[in-house]
């Protein structure tokens, strides 16, 4: 039998009371905190796994932000696209109006200016932004893709102008003489010998052109596929030009006219989102998708070749564009497809996403938060032997033979 | 024997009772006291010899108080203390560390990192925003203080490691001197016989626990009850005289170039350093050295990565600026404690790099070609233009004294065995020459563009006309030679040979009178393959953001990485968590046998109060009975001094 010192049970009672103590403090703290995991050492290989979880779970949350943004910029693009539509639909409608035989050359310059208000809108849709980007110029997002240019050619009357990039009015205008138009400011202000020759652009728009004093198809007439002018020998004095015409080449004038110019710079560029780990959409579409190539007849010149035929009175160039305008329709049609497409792909990895920080949540939770129930059973458990290791203590401690001696 | 023998029999019982109360009542008084050993009188029965009845007792001897102890649990107790002052100090030091990287929490490493992160996703969401752009460097700088703050408080707490050392060592002087003194009071209380040191003995093995704790020790005892104390093989107390640890400061430069000084420990005998491996010290030492030093080097080698990767993707992309090559975080701060965002991004966030760039590839318009070839008789030619890197152009030519034709190991000579055409080319056999020269031949030459006829009248490069690809040319990446051996480098700039038009790949030549007309030069250079595709571009955003998911660190035997940052990050987190884990274990293992020894050490010297009850009583009743045996005695003696009367 060993020896049972009075010191001894004083230690033991002390060291198991502290012992008792401390494990209810630490439940105590799990229970306050709620979390089963408050530093490494308290579950070193749950500690790894968990600070996987919450990154990968910050990262999940960044990747629904990323999508929540995709989506409400593909929202915009299906909107943008859906005027498009309903704007070239308009067209479309005005095209066959216009093709109809019975029309009179008043009923037809009427359709006409009301096809020339949609092509403005057209391009103003053409120019939506998101956020104040431009939708569809690809990642130049500052620079608008198509633009209605207004632009001025000045006929000069001197001869030997300084200017030798000039038409020149007094030398070579006569009745059935024809002039090419041109900018002199396409293309970083070098001189555009010919306007039409630049792939950039899309057509003098038909109907805008005008000289002041003259009149179009009395004094003269424009070509605006060809952009050329040519001047008209007056019926009443033929061999000369009209008399507004004379007056016009005596003091030098200007010609003014529009035309729809696509951005020369680079719209192809793909805007992409991450909308997974490893998972990467393009949410833009560019203008070669929804409008045409640059090298194509795109949707504003069909526009255009229309027009023209609208102002050239001619039912049958009406009824051939009607083909280009189809051609478009296709186009935007198989556009807002894709833009579908690319909203329902990322729809569906958004709720792919939502699973998954649901499933990461869980797993976390499981490692770091507290079994509530069984913490405060333990707990409860832990406080009945802290009290029953008091009082044994105090009777154990109590008597000593001294107390009976 | 005679009555007055009885008589002392009784004064000795007298005298043992009393001096046995007098030990129970000192063993009493010091039940609570730390080291105390219970001590006991100890008797022999007194004898002698009788001629009548042979032997015949004389009462009780007191041969001594001795103390009842156990010196072998002592020893155990000693070394499990040691070990248990080393797991404390190493748990205490962990568990800092875990304080300073306060993980799991909303704040901490792990946070700002996948705040960085995600910052870059919003920034591909919006590339040319300045709010994002901003946010981008707001995290940046979140991170950067992130890691300034783990790295300052980490050194913080090595160097306060060596303020405790000092304390913990000077205890340690303490200690040796007061074994010292404790050796010379036992020798010559002791040096009576029969007299034990009990209570200095008791006192003595107290110290050598408390030294046990700091520093691993050994020790024994010689004849005169001196103990002689080593620790790592060194003498620290002896009979005579104790060493002292010497404490001394060495200057250290960190890795960040700061010096600052450490504590060193050195003998007082022999100056060789004092280095324990176990003990409060050792685990102090190793804190110091390898624990806190080891999470320091952690954390410097993610923030260098995250220098290099980030910088190497953001180098490659435009900034709002159009400029490419710029940095995320200065290049040269690698290091958690001085990481840093780069000046240009601090000053504007337009020069943060959301935009691709191009990637930077060499590029050449001259070649050194070797062409095999097989050669027959005369008139046969070498057409060298099918080599596929030399470009025939009008204005590319076979550099003069640059080709060496060379047929069966014999060099074959020019205008001799062959002739060049250096315009067009061509190598074409001579009947003439002494070398047959039929079969295997191989033609070593160098091309580069031709000076224009024109020269100096008409002076430049357009390097576009080889390849439209050749625009925007690195900064001062290019390089023009002479095509002549030994190929004398030109020198750039408007004083100098040439100059470049970088964004339009022109070479222009200033120096009108470095060539004549038909040299050749070679010019190499490096070019971007990708042009900038505007402000709404954010996939070099969307690359840095993703180094996030790349394996960028530990290198596998192969050399490819292994870990992500995070994954790199996690586990040396779990690493902190294991060894923690395990210094506590230890720890508190150590503790579980130190008590266990403890209880053993007790059970044998440990002050019983109901013991020493017990031996009150029985004390007093021997010491009433020998007083009885006394009067006894007495009463006889007086019987007997009666008997005359």
């Amino acid at each position: 039998m060993s020896r049972v010192t009075f010191t001894h049970i004083n230690n033991v009672v002390q060291r198991n009371l502290q012992n008792n103590y401390s494990k209810l403090a630490d439940t105590q703290e799990q229970l306050s905190s709620g979390k089963r995991i408050t530093r490494p050492s308290d579950a070193p290989i749950d500690i790894t796994n968990d600070l996987e979880l919450r990154s990968g779970i910050s990262t999940k949350h960044q990747y629904v932000r990323n999508t929540q943004d995709a989506e409400s910029y593909l929202l915009m693009v299906d909107a943008t696209l859906n005027s498009s539509n309903n704007v070239l639909q308009s067209i479309r409608e005005r095209a066959i109006q216009g093709a109809n035989s019975t029309n009179t050359a008043v009923e037809r310059e009427y359709i006409a200016r009301e096809v020339r208000q949609l092509l403005y809108q057209m391009v103003s849709v053409s120019n939506s932004t998101y956020k104040g980007d431009f939708l569809f110029s690809g990642t130049n997002t500052d620079k608008q893709p198509y633009v209605v240019e207004s632009s001025t050619e000045e006929f000069y009357t001197a001869v030997n102008d300084l200017n030798d990039n000039t038409e020149q009015a007094a030398g070579g205008m006569f009745p059935g003489s024809t002039h090419q138009l041109f900018d002199r400011d396409l293309n970083d202000g070098q001189n555009t010998p010919n306007l039409l020759g630049y792939p950039e652009v899309k057509g003098m728009v038909p109907g805008t052109v005008t000289i002041t004093g003259l009149t179009e198809n009395v004094d003269y007439t424009i070509n605006y596929p060809d952009g050329t002018i040519t001047f008209i020998d007056d019926p009443g004095n033929p061999g000369n030009l009209t008399a507004n015409a004379q007056a016009a080449q005596a003091s030098g004038f200007s010609i003014d006219y529009e035309w729809i110019r696509r951005s020369e710079h680079d719209m192809t560029g793909s805007i992409m989102r991450q909308l997974d780990e490893s998972v990467t959409g393009q949410i833009n579409l560019i203008p070669d998708e929804i409008f045409g190539k640059i090298n194509e007849t795109d949707l504003f010149e069909s526009i255009n070749i229309m027009l023209y035929g609208l102002e050239q009175n001619d039912p049958i160039k009406i009824e051939e564009s009607i083909t280009d305008i189809d051609a478009a329709f296709e186009r935007l049609l198989s556009a807002q497809a894709t833009a579908g497409a690319r909203t329902n792909k990322i729809t569906a990895g958004r709720d792919r996403l939502a699973d998954k920080i649901i499933e990461s949540t869980r797993i976390q939770s499981e490692l770091e938060d507290l079994d509530f129930a069984e913490a405060i059973s333990r707990f409860q458990l832990q406080e009945s032997v802290y009290q029953a290791s008091l009082q044994s203590a105090s009777k154990v401690l109590q008597p000593t033979l001294a107390n009976y001696v | 024997m005679g009555i007055l023998d009885a008589l002392n029999t009784g004064i000795n019982a007298v005298q043992a009772s009393q001096l046995a109360i007098d030990v129970t009542g000192q063993n009493i008084s010091n039940a609570n006291t730390d080291g105390y050993s219970r001590k006991r009188v100890s008797v022999t029965a007194g004898a002698r010899r009788d001629d009548g009845y042979g032997e015949m007792g004389t009462g009780v001897d007191i041969s001594g108080v001795e103390r009842i102890r156990n010196v072998f649990i002592d020893r155990q107790i000693d070394k499990q203390l040691t070990e248990q002052g080393y797991y404390e100090v190493i748990d205490k030091t962990l568990e800092r560390i875990e304080n300073v990287f306060n993980e799991p929490s909303d704040n901490s490493l792990t946070t700002s990192m996948d705040d960085f992160w995600n910052s870059w996703q919003d920034l591909v969401n919006n590339p040319a925003d300045l709010s994002a752009r901003e946010t981008v460097r707001a995290s940046g700088e979140v991170l950067v203080n992130q890691f300034h703050t783990l790295s300052t408080e980490l050194r913080d707490f090595k160097l306060s490691v060596n303020g405790d050392i000092e304390g913990v060592v000077e205890q340690v002087n303490g200690l040796t001197k007061e074994l010292y003194r404790l050796n010379e009071e036992i020798t010559q209380v002791e040096l009576s016989p029969g007299s034990n040191a009990n209570d200095s003995r008791d006192r003595r093995d107290l110290v050598m626990k408390e030294l046990s704790e700091l520093i691993p020790i050994d020790y024994f005892e010689d004849e005169f009850g001196k103990y002689t104390v080593t620790t790592m093989g060194n003498v620290i107390v002896t009979p005579s005289a104790t060493v002292d640890i010497l404490l001394g400061r060495d200057e250290k430069v960190d890795s960040l170039g700061n010096t600052y000084s450490e504590v060193i420990m050195k003998y007082s005998n022999n100056k060789r350093e004092f280095a324990p491996a176990s003990g409060r010290v050792g685990g102090m030492l190793e804190s110091r050295d390898e624990r806190i030093e080891s999470f320091i080097a952690q954390l410097n080698e993610m923030a260098s990565v995250f220098v290099e990767e980030v910088n190497s993707i953001h180098n490659e992309g435009y900034t709002l600026n159009l400029t490419t090559g710029v940095n995320f975080f200065e290049a040269n701060n690698t290091n958690a404690g001085n990481i840093a965002i780069s000046s240009s991004v601090l000053n504007s966030v337009n020069s943060i790099a959301a935009a691709l760039g191009g990637q930077s590839q060499a590029g050449n318009v001259s070649g050194d070609n070797v062409n095999s070839s097989t050669m027959f008789p005369a008139g046969d030619i070498i057409d060298l233009t099918t080599d596929s890197t030399f470009v025939n152009r009008p204005d590319t030519r076979i550099a003069a004294n640059s080709m060496t034709v060379v047929s069966g190991g014999a060099v074959m000579t020019e205008g001799v065995d062959y002739t060049v055409d250096y315009l067009n080319g061509t190598v074409t056999r001579l009947g003439g020459g002494a070398i047959p020269a039929l079969g295997a031949v191989s033609v070593n030459y160098d091309w580069g563009v031709q000076i224009p006829a024109t020269y100096p009248a008409t002076i430049s490069i357009d390097l576009t006309s080889f390849d439209p690809q050749y625009t925007e040319l690195d900064a001062a990446s290019v390089v023009v030679k002479d095509s002549r051996p030994p190929n004398d480098v030109l020198e750039e700039g408007p004083g100098g040979d040439y100059v470049v038009d970088y964004d339009n790949g022109i070479i222009s030549f200033v120096n009108t009178a470095r060539f004549v007309a038909g040299d050749t030069v070679i010019v190499e250079f490096n070019h971007k393959t990708d042009k900038y595709r505007g402000r709404g571009d954010g996939e070099n955003a969307l690359n840095i953001a993703n180094i996030r998911e790349q394996l960028t660190m530990i290198p596998d035997s192969l050399g490819n990485p292994t870990q992500t940052i995070q994954e790199y990050y996690s586990s040396f987190i779990g690493r902190l968590g294991v060894e923690r884990n395990e210094a506590e274990a230890n720890k508190e293992t150590r503790e579980h046998i130190v008590e266990q020894l403890n209880k053993r050490q007790q059970e044998i010297s440990g002050v019983s109060l109901d013991e020493e009850m017990a031996n009150m009583i029985k004390f007093e009743h021997t010491f009433q009975a020998s007083a009885k045996f006394i009067n006894t005695v007495d009463t006889l003696l007086q019987t007997i001094i009666g008997l005359g009367a």
